[in-house]
Formats: C-alpha cells, sequence, structure tokens
C-alpha cells in the first residue's frame, strides 16, 4: 500500500547565477512499513529531501503526497496539525526539551494535540525503547543512545504513518548506533510504520528495505530496479 | 503533565536564572507604577486634607435657588450633607460695628461649621437667639470670651449677644471685619429689621463617599432646571477626587494620563526587549517544537504564558517593593522635609498604588509579550533541523569587519531594531516629556514671586484712595522688610486701536519693575521706567505688540514690551492689561494716590507688631494677610516639585536600568556567536568594537528618533500647559535634549562595558557553552 508518492521534486536556492539547485526532478514512492535509507555525499540534497518530506521546507516545484494528500495544497497550520499527527522526526542532535523529562519528552506531542496520552501505551513506548527504567530522568541524565531512544519514543507516540530520521545515529559510538537502528526497525514494524533515514554510515543500511542514494540533487539509485525492494 | 502549557512552569522552575532579567523588568515597571501612584495617592490625600481645611469639605455650592428646593436635596440618597450659609454686610459697606471694628453678620447651620468647614475652634453653637458665634479675631480686638457679651452698633439699633464660641476665619469669613454667626431665626429677624437686601444665601451641599459626583450633579441640575449659574464647584476638593470640570484642571489630568501611558509605554518596550532577546536565544527550541507539530498559536501561547508566569513573582514583589519606597518617601518628606509636608500620611496602603502596579504589571507583560510570541511562532522549522538562523549578508564598513559584524548584527530583525530603538528613544521622549512638567512647575506654581506681599492694604473701593504717605509709616514699623504701592484704572478708553476701546492701567514702582524684568517676553523694560511708555501683560486675546502705537487722550503711548502672564494680575479678557510708570499713570490720570500697599513682612513677625501695621493700615481700608494663602501655595508648590522630579529620577532610572538590559540581553542572545569568533581569533579590542557598533547603531537612531518625536511631544506640551496660559513661546529644548543624549551616551558606555568584560574575561569555551 503507497503511502508516501515524491513527484518531480526540485528545490533550488537563490536567484540568477548564484543559485543552487539542491534536487532535481526526485520522485519516488514508498509503501506502508518500508524501511529506507537515504544516502550520498555531504551537500548532495539529503536533508533537503528529508526537510521537504516532512513539510519543513517548501519545494520549488513538485508534489509531496501522504496518503494521497499534497501536503503543500494544506495551509500551513493544516499542515503543522497533519505532520503533528502523521509524520515523527528524529534528529541527529535529539532537540529533547531540557527541562522534561524522558516520559514527559514522549507524550509532550500528544499534549500539543489536546488529546490525554494512554498511560499504558506509553509504558508499552517506554518498554519497547528500554527506557522505563529511566521514565523520570531528564536529558541531561542519559547517555546520548538513551537521548535518541527517547527522541525515537517521541516520534512514534502519535503513531505517524511516516517516520524521518536524519542521521539518528551521527552523535552516536558503533554500539549505540547499532540499538537506536534495530530500535528504530523494531519499533516501526511493531506499528508498521514507514521509515525513511538519512544516514552516512553505510553499515547500518544492511537492515534497510531499500536505500535511496542521492547525488548532486538527483536520485540515482532507489534500490535496484525503479521502486524495486532490496529485501 | 496534563497539558503542553505545563511545560512553562517546569521550564522556569529549572531555569530560574534565565528568567531573571525579565523578572527584574517586570519588578520595575510594577514598582514603578505602585510608587509612583502610591506617592501621588499620599499627596492627594494630604492635599485633600488642606483642601478640605483650607477650603471646606463640600462639594458643590447652590445659589439663587429656594429653601424648599434645598431640602429636597438634602433627602436625596446621594447627599451627605446641605447646609445653608447666608450673610448681611458681606462687603463690610454699612456702619455696623461692635466696638470700634467693622461687623458683619452670618447664619448657617450647625453641620456648616461641624461637618463643613470644621471651624468650630472652641464653644458650641449658638442655640438661642440671643445667643451668637464670633470669628477668632474678635478676641483681641473686643477682649471678649464665651459666656461674655457683646454689643453690635447699627443705625437701625443696638443688639446684645452671648457668646457661645469661636469660629476660624475660613474662606467664607475672610473679611477684614468681626463676623457675628447667629441662629437662622434671629439671622432672619434681624433681615426684617436691618433689610436683606445684600442678603445672598448659598447652599452648600457635600455628596456620600463613593457616589458618582459627576452624574450627581448633572441630575440635580436635570431635576431642578439648574444651570452652571446655579452651581458652584469646590475646585480645590473635587479636582483632589477626579471630578473637576475645571479646563485647566481636565488639561492636567490629561497630561497626567499621557504620561502615564508614557511610563506604560516604557515599561512595554523594557519587558518586550527582555523577552525578545530570550526568544533570540532560543529559536532553536521554538523550531524544535514548530517540528513536533506545535501551532503558531501554540508557540505564542506558551511565550505568553511565560510572561505571565514571571508576573505570578514579579508582581508581587513590584508591588511591595513599590509600596516600601513609597512609606520610605513619605517619611522622608514628612520627618525631613517637614514643615508644610507634615500632614503627608505615613504606613497607610494606597489602594490604586497596588491596583494600578497589579494592573500595569500584567497588561504590560500582556501586551510587551506581542512581539517575541509573534517571532517565536514565525520561527520555522527548519531552523530546528539545520541549526541555522536567518541572516543578512553585511555591507563594507570603513572600520573593518567587527564594526560591520556588529552593525549587521542590530540592523538583521526589524522586530529587534524597533524595539531596541524604541527603548532608547522612549528615555529621550519621556524625559523632554517631563521636562514641561518641571517648567511648568516653576511658572504656575511659584507662590514665592519676590513680588509676592504678606500683607496689603486695599481701598474698600477699589479706587485709588490709599494715602501714598502710608508707605513710608507702614515702612517705619518693626517686622517690615519691604512696602510697595500700585494704582489701578479699570476700563480707560483709548482712542480705538486694533480694535480696542479699553485698557487697564497698573502703576509699578521702580522696584517692582526689578521684579518684572525676569518675566519679559520680548521688548525693553528699561523704556518703560519712564516717558509714555507703557508694557502690556502677555494675554491670547491681546493684540498688543512691542512697538504698537495707541492713544489716551491726547497721550501717545508705545508699547515697549510684552510680560508674561506670569505677573499675578487677573487679565480681563478682551481688554488688555498695561503696565505704566507711576509718573506716566498720574499724567493720564492726574491720580496719586495707591489702590492696593503690598507689604512684606519679617517670617517671625510678633502679633504686636503686625497689629501695628493693622491699625496704622486703618479701619475703613481693607486689610488682607495673605500669609496662610502663601503657605497654601507654597505646599503644593513642594509637594509637586518633588512628585515631578522624583518622577524625573525614577525616568532617569527606567532609562539607565533599560538601555543596560536591553544592551546585555542583546549581547547574552548572541553570546555563542561572540565565542566563536573570540575562537577563529577576534581579538578583544574587535569583540568590544563590535559590541560598541552594535550598541551606537541603536542609539543613533533611538537619539533621532527620541529628539524627534520628543520635541513633537515637548511643544505639544508646552503649547498646552505653558504656551497658552503664560504666553512663552516655545524654543526647541536644546539643553533638554543635550542632557538627554549626554545621558543616553553615559548610560550607553555602562551598558556596553559590562558585557563586553564578561564575554572578553571569561574563557572562550565558558562563552560558547553557558547556558
Amino acid at each position: 500500500m503507497k503511502i508516501l508518492d515524491v513527484m518531480n521534486l526540485c528545490k533550488t536556492y537563490g536567484n540568477g547565477e548564484s543559485s543552487v539547485n539542491a534536487l532535481k526532478n526526485v520522485s519516488f514512492t514508498m509503501d506502508k512499513g518500508e524501511f529506507a535509507a537515504v544516502v550520498g555525499e555531504s551537500g548532495s540534497g539529503k536533508s533537503t529531501l528529508l526537510n521537504i518530506i516532512g513539510g519543513l521546507d517548501r519545494p520549488t516545484s513538485g508534489k509531496v503526497c501522504l496518503k494521497g494528500q499534497d501536503i503543500f495544497e494544506m495551509s500551513e497550520r493544516d499542515r503543522t496539525v497533519f505532520r503533528r499527527r502523521n509524520i515523527g522526526f528524529v534528529f541527529q542532535s535529539f532537540h529533547l526539551i531540557p527541562e522534561l523529562n524522558v516520559e514527559q519528552n514522549i507524550i509532550f506531542p500528544i499534549l500539543l494535540d489536546h488529546k490525554k496520552p494512554d498511560k499504558e501505551e506509553i509504558n508499552e513506548i517506554l518498554d519497547t525503547l528500554g527506557l522505563y527504567e529511566r521514565r523520570k530522568h531528564l536529558p541531561s541524565q542519559l547517555s546520548g543512545g538513551q537521548q535518541q531512544r527517547t527522541a525515537i519514543g517521541r516520534a512514534l507516540v502519535t503513531r505517524p504513518m511516516l517516520i524521518l530520521a536524519d542521521e539518528p545515529t551521527g552523535n552516536l559510538d558503533s554500539k549505540a548506533s547499532r540499538d537506536v537502528i534495530e530500535l528504530l526497525i523494531r519499533a516501526s514494524r511493531k506499528y508498521t510504520q514507514t521509515v525513511l533515514m538519512i544516514t552516512h554510515n553505510i553499515n547500518l543500511t544492511s537492515s534497510a528495505d531499500r536505500i535511496l542514494r542521492v547525488s548532486d540533487g538527483i536520485l540515482t539509485d532507489m534500490g535496484g530496479k525503479h521502486d524495486e525492494k532490496l529485501s | 503533565m496534563k497539558s503542553y502549557l505545563s511545560l512553562v512552569p517546569i521550564s522556569a522552575h529549572v531555569h530560574k536564572r534565565r528568567n531573571i532579567m525579565t523578572l527584574i523588568c517586570i519588578v520595575l515597571a510594577v514598582f514603578l507604577v505602585t510608587a509612583v501612584f502610591s506617592m501621588a495617592d499620599m499627596a492627594i490625600r494630604m492635599e485633600r486634607i488642606r483642601a478640605i481645611d483650607q477650603h471646606g469639605s463640600w462639594h458643590i455650592m447652590l445659589k439663587n435657588v429656594s429653601d424648599k428646593d434645598a431640602q429636597l436635596i438634602a433627602l436625596r440618597p446621594d447627599t451627605d450633607v446641605v447646609s445653608i450659609y447666608d450673610s448681611l454686610n458681606s462687603n463690610i459697606k454699612k456702619d455696623w460695628y461692635i466696638g470700634k471694628k467693622k461687623a458683619a453678620l452670618c447664619t448657617m447651620d450647625r453641620e456648616w461649621t461641624e461637618d463643613i468647614f470644621h471651624c468650630l475652634t472652641a464653644g458650641s453653637f449658638p442655640v438661642e437667639s440671643n445667643e451668637a458665634l464670633l470669628t477668632e479675631n474678635a478676641k483681641d480686638i473686643l477682649d471678649v470670651d464665651i459666656g461674655g457679651s457683646f454689643k453690635m452698633d447699627t443705625p437701625q439699633g443696638s443688639f446684645t449677644y452671648t457668646v457661645t464660641g469661636f469660629i476660624k476665619e475660613s474662606s467664607a469669613l475672610r473679611y477684614d471685619a468681626v463676623v457675628v454667626c447667629v441662629t437662622r431665626s434671629e439671622f432672619e429677624r434681624l433681615c426684617g429689621i436691618l433689610g436683606s437686601e445684600d442678603s445672598d444665601p448659598v447652599y452648600y451641599v457635600r455628596f456620600k463617599e463613593g457616589i458618582n459626583i459627576r452624574r450627581a450633579i448633572e441630575n440635580i441640575k436635570r431635576e431642578y432646571g439648574y444651570t452652571d449659574e446655579n452651581i458652584s464647584e469646590n475646585t480645590a476638593l473635587m479636582g483632589l477626587t477626579g471630578f473637576s470640570t475645571s479646563s485647566y484642571m481636565i488639561g492636567l489630568y490629561g497630561i497626567a494620563f499621557m504620561l502615564f501611558l508614557l511610563v506604560l509605554t516604557a515599561g512595554i518596550f523594557m519587558i518586550a526587549g527582555s523577552m525578545n532577546s530570550d526568544v533570540a536565544r532560543r529559536i532553536e527550541f521554538f523550531g524544535m517544537l514548530r517540528c513536533i507539530g506545535a501551532e503558531k498559536k501554540q508557540i505564542m501561547r506558551i511565550v505568553r504564558l511565560e510572561a505571565l508566569n514571571r508576573c505570578k513573582t514579579a508582581v508581587p514583589f513590584g508591588v511591595l517593593l513599590g509600596t516600601l519606597v513609597s512609606w520610605l518617601l513619605c517619611a522622608v518628606m514628612k520627618f525631613g522635609i517637614g514643615g508644610e509636608l507634615e500632614d503627608i500620611p505615613i504606613f497607610q496602603i494606597s489602594y490604586v498604588g497596588i491596583i494600578f502596579g497589579m494592573i500595569v504589571g500584567i497588561v504590560t507583560v500582556l501586551l510587551a509579550s506581542v512581539f517575541p510570541a509573534k517571532r517565536a511562532a514565525g520561527v520555522s522549522p527548519i531552523t530546528a533541523v539545520t541549526g541555522n538562523t536567518r541572516a543578512h549578508s553585511i555591507g563594507k564598513s570603513l572600520l573593518g569587519i567587527e564594526t560591520a559584524l556588529g552593525i549587521n548584527n542590530a540592523l538583521s530583525s526589524k522586530k529587534n531594531i524597533f524595539l531596541m530603538t524604541g527603548s532608547f528613544a522612549l528615555s529621550i521622549i519621556l524625559f523632554l516629556s517631563f521636562s514641561v512638567l518641571v517648567d511648568w512647575t516653576h511658572r504656575a506654581l511659584n507662590p514665592l514671586l519676590p513680588s509676592a506681599p504678606d500683607v496689603s492694604v486695599m481701598s474698600s473701593d477699589r479706587k485709588n484712595t490709599v494715602d501714598r504717605e502710608l508707605i513710608y509709616e507702614i515702612g517705619g514699623k518693626p517686622g517690615v522688610k519691604l512696602v510697595y504701592g500700585r494704582m489701578f484704572r479699570g476700563n480707560m478708553a483709548i482712542v480705538p486701536y486694533k480694535d480696542i476701546k479699553e485698557v487697564d492701567i497698573i502703576s509699578y514702582d521702580s522696584c517692582q519693575f526689578n521684579w518684572a524684568e525676569g518675566y519679559m517676553l520680548e521688548g525693553d523694560i528699561s523704556k518703560a521706567l519712564q516717558g509714555n511708555y507703557m508694557l502690556s501683560v502677555y494675554d491670547r486675546t491681546n493684540p498688543l505688540k512691542t512697538g504698537d502705537k495707541f492713544q489716551i487722550g491726547n497721550t501717545q503711548i508705545e508699547v515697549a514690551g510684552i510680560l508674561s502672564a506670569d505677573i499675578p494680575f487677573e487679565v480681563t479678557e478682551g481688554i488688555p492689561l498695561m503696565i505704566c510708570s507711576e509718573q506716566l499713570f498720574t499724567n493720564l490720570t492726574g491720580e496719586k494716590d495707591y489702590a492696593v500697599i503690598d507689604v512684606q513682612i519679617d517670617k517671625n513677625i510678633s502679633h504686636e507688631d503686625l497689629l501695628a501695621i493693622r491699625s496704622a493700615a486703618g479701619s475703613d481700608r481693607l486689610f488682607s494677610d495673605r500669609r496662610e494663602t502663601n503657605k497654601e501655595i507654597t505646599d503644593t508648590y513642594i509637594t509637586f516639585s518633588i512628585l515631578v522630579y522624583s518622577f524625573v529620577g525614577i525616568i532617569a532610572m527606567i532609562a539607565l536600568f533599560n538601555i543596560m538590559n536591553s544592551i546585555s540581553m542583546s549581547v547574552n542572545a548572541a553570546k555563542k556567536k561572540y565565542g566563536i569568533m573570540r575562537a577563529v581569533g577576534m581579538s578583544r579590542v574587535q569583540i568590544i568594537k563590535m559590541i560598541a557598533a552594535e550598541a551606537v547603531t541603536y542609539a543613533f537612531f533611538g537619539c533621532i528618533t527620541g529628539c524627534v518625536l520628543g520635541s513633537m511631544l515637548n511643544k505639544y506640551m508646552f503649547d498646552k500647559i505653558i504656551g497658552a496660559y503664560f504666553g512663552d513661546a516655545w524654543k526647541m529644548p536644546v539643553q533638554h535634549i543635550a542632557v538627554s543624549i549626554a545621558f543616553i551616551l553615559l548610560c550607553f558606555l555602562l551598558a556596553v562595558y559590562f558585557p563586553s568584560r564578561h564575554i572578553c574575561e571569561a574563557s572562550v569555551v565558558d562563552v560558547i557553552y553557558e547556558e
């Protein structure tokens, strides 16, 4: 079942001679529950692609449809609410709220949606992420891996259909990196969520269903044949 | 944690230090308003006590109304007291005497003496028809006491009364005569015998506390068909209770309100600047919230709630501090300055001050949070992902890259430059506005003009009939410092000139001309000392200008100059008031004697010496002791001066704190950047230059905006409260502008010094990673 449909995405920064084409006619689709890794050189346009898919940035042209809805056809407010409910973000530098403990950080997106968190569901996520014992700890009292797992919990909590992870292991050592990726895969499988992850670490792509390669703003490889899954 | 807004108190608890500058700003705003309003409240209470003491505790006086109407008005639920007052021979023209002293007769209700004027100093109110009260001056003049009797002689017969008590000479009883107060029935009987042609009963009305007096007056007017002619107001008391209709009082309220708004705006800018810097420092945090799905409205709510959350601590603290400081100031005024200010209450709670402080605190914070909240809500979510905020490319600067960076920092955000420029500008605007009040205080409330007399001797018929030799006689008495006289001729016909048909003329001697020199608006005063020259007193309706020539009889008069309306004479609209030498006055009128002789006496003159002056004046002349009135105006002058100068001091404090805080917050918001610049090799001097360049940019725009807007406001206020009444032309307040710019520069130096020192002296790592 097709969840994400990226069509002829272009992004140009600047005007005239100084303009830079960050993305050139990128098109691809992703199915429900699919786990894809995006690889490419620094400055190749990976982050730009992820930001546009997440509705954080606007494309110069092209469309991003999630569950058939073009996110750039929506008003800014509707897009924010849509993002809150359907897209989860995991950042390289965690971006947790330092004043809130693990549990509070995880439930925060639910509170933003004016909903009451389900205690059992939250405990289940904490269990899955191995953070139950640490749920009352502040981010400053956690290791990098634990902080990133908290960020993953925050991304999972609203049960989004798409999780976007921008170098989630960039600030972690190799063991923590493996743990985080495993958790991300396990959680997405458990909740049948689609994951699009940027990474530099080619070792971490082995678990991905598919590898998208971006070079100079062009999607050069979509995992073998067009739309073919690697595994 | 039940709502996303729960983040606010949790965050505030964790980051106590981060909030401290904003907290200080709110405390300062609340403290200032509470202190100022509490002081004003105490000053008003003091003035109210004095106003009641000197003018009586009544709100309106009804004239030409029937006794029946007065009785009905007394029954109204909003009326507290209604009391009649009537008099006979109040102009003491009739030959009624008690002993050798002229006598006047009056009647009133018991409430008049006990509730309204509190003037019964000894004894009790008369009940029987043969009983009477006397004014206190009778004790000395007639040598009578309570229980004694006296006889009032009139051409229609003599009337004997027993003294039941004494009343002090309140404003309604200020005659140069002994006043006899009898019961209403006795007064009516005497009216039948002595004639009631000058009887003119009036009714003093006091409304109940908490009543809307303005509405009550309008109701009475409507219900009884009264016009403004029927109702006089106790302006002193009404003004102090905020119900005056006097256009001048309303003008003053307007100015006070405008200044209050300026202080409020300064508070808003101060808090907004502080919050804005706080938001600038947390751009990535707001970006992250947007990333995880926070709507713009939610971000704005978070910022507003953060601000309001600070009020929980800051407002009570500010109120407490303001109240304590007002107590301290009142104590200093009462015990330190004393004298005129000893009536000021201390250790009293000013609900006005507290309520205004609280309202201002919350309203200021809510208004101040608008800009920062919008800024936070406007943060792009991509900021959190990339870590980059939008920046403008820097321009070239002849003074180096660091200067260019500093200027670029200042100009990079429109909202920021607006807030910072506004902060600087407001300090200047406030200073220039309040400086008008200082000028006004000197002009409007100066009772101690060098010419202010302590006592005056006037002709009873207002003609020039006071023998000029009396000047020498009084001048020789002990305790007399100075004696000077004036001749007066009203409505003197002139050959029509510029639509003027008549003028009022007053003569000055050389001593008065010397005093007048300081009040010349234009022209040459020396010409007026001799020859056919006159000075014209400024009035809006007076068309005479320096150099104008007009004729009185066959004598051609030239206007030698214009005198400010500061001089203490009332000018009749449409009839110019002219000042001339005694010689010219005599040449024009043929008169040599004075209409009034003013006397300045020693402060500690003995009672006997004063009586000697009084007896020299003679019983057929009016003797007016103005010392009490002078003291009253001096009190008001001192109180008002203290308030105005306190305001100016407070403004200087706001300006200093605001500028230092603004620069400091701005530097703090960009601290990480400065740290990184030091890390890549920027020297201390370059860092200081960069911070200074940023501050100079704010100061430059702030000074220009402040001087332009401040001068405009200064002119508006000057024209409104000084120009319109005293005739002085507005001049660019160069001195005040120079002082305010110098002060701003001083603040600027202090503002740059402390944050620069911190960034330069702390280790690079500390500067970059310091929270």
